[in-house]
């Protein structure tokens, strides 16, 4: 075969190949990997025109309509459930897989040692959660609240929801803005792990949270897994658990990579149930997605390998700092 | 000896479309199996 012709089809194939592939995707016999594609791009904040751009609104509610409506109604919290036992300050973090995804667990014995660290530059700028974890002297954390792309701020610089700080809202986005209200995700006194929606200040008080941020959905309340649909977005995911025991469990998948794609609501549901979880949240995923522990990154983040600027992390203290 | 015929580069770019739509038919189906079974 001439020279010419080997370079040719080379050339035609490395253009048409991603083309196909795109084409079959969109088009052909998969309705699964279909259902993935659309339901993972429609369930990020700014990567939706990967859908958008390729189907009419009518496909793209078929999918989604059949998979975000997974929450049931969320239970209240029984208040005996969970009982902190005095015991160490022993930290773990083991490896984890899920699905097509991988990452890492924290297991924090003693809930008291876990603590909220803010960007000092709301409204400026976020920060790194390297720089969240040494601003509060701790040893280790994840990523956590909500964070608002607005057009002339820093990334990561307006959190979204509510921030709560040493028993103190410290911002407070617009309750009327959401319909159903904000999901909190924090720890009391008693450093139980308080889930549930608020829409008014006076219900945000009534919690009487030490600590705490907004993100959601609950996963799990008082032991029962509350996503019952499979689901069809894998993405970076983050985590936040308490055992019946008190011990709190940090969980970071990781997602968008060759190595680990990405995980549904109900494979963090069901990773953290085996960890014996009986209650959880899901917190900010995406790029956000980190986990670091003892001044080190311990996750794959899916933006490069690199941390986002966030606004809020949960970060787990010195054992005596507390 | 019959010397081989030479492909036209009409020829060449078909055939090279053919195989890329076998291909990414693959990759999609092996996609689509991966996903139906986690």
């Amino acid at each position: 075969m001439k020279k010419r012709n080997i370079i040719t089809a080379v050339v035609t194939i490395i253009i048409s190949l991603p083309v196909f592939c795109f084409g079959w995707l969109f088009y052909g016999p998969f309705e699964t990997a279909r259902k993935y594609w659309i339901c993972t791009a429609m369930s990020t904040a700014s990567h939706k025109y990967l859908a958008t751009a390729f189907f009419p609104d009518s496909v793209i509610d078929k999918y989604t309509d059949a998979n975000f409506n997974t929450l049931e109604k969320v239970p209240k919290q029984d208040e005996n459930r969970v009982k902190v036992e005095k015991k160490s300050d022993k930290i773990t973090v083991e490896d984890v897989s899920v699905g097509l995804s991988s990452g890492k667990i924290m297991i924090i014995e003693n809930p008291a040692l876990v603590d909220i660290s803010v960007c000092d530059y709301i409204g400026t700028s976020g920060l790194p959660l390297k720089n969240l974890i040494i601003q509060e002297n701790a040893v280790g954390g994840i990523n956590a609240g909500a964070y608002i792309e607005k057009e002339g701020s820093a990334h990561g610089s307006m959190p979204g929801g509510v921030i709560i700080k040493d028993g103190e809202i410290i911002y407070s986005e617009e309750f009327e803005k959401e319909e159903d209200g904000f999901c909190l995700i924090g720890f009391d006194n008693g450093n139980i792990l308080k889930i549930g929606y608020v829409k008014t200040e006076a219900e945000v008080k009534a919690y009487k949270l030490r600590c705490g941020v907004s993100f959601g959905p609950p996963l799990i309340i008082n032991g029962e897994p509350l996503i019952k649909a499979p689901g069809a977005s894998l993405q970076p995911r983050t985590a936040i658990a308490q055992r019946e025991d008190g011990a709190v469990l940090f969980l970071v998948l990781d997602g968008r990579q060759a190595s680990s794609a990405g995980a549904t609501l109900k494979n963090v549901q069901d990773l953290l149930l085996e960890y014996g979880a009986v209650n959880a949240a899901n917190l900010d995923g995406g790029s956000s997605t980190s986990m670091e522990y003892n001044g080190k990154l311990i996750n794959k983040p899916s933006d490069n390998g690199d941390e986002k600027r966030i606004p809020s992390a949960f970060v787990v203290k010195q054992g005596d700092s507390r | 000896m019959k010397k081989p015929e030479k492909l036209s580069l009409a020829a060449v770019i078909g055939i090279s479309l053919g195989a890329s739509a076998v291909v990414a038919f693959i990759v999609i189906a092996a996609v689509e199996i991966i996903l139906k079974s986690i």
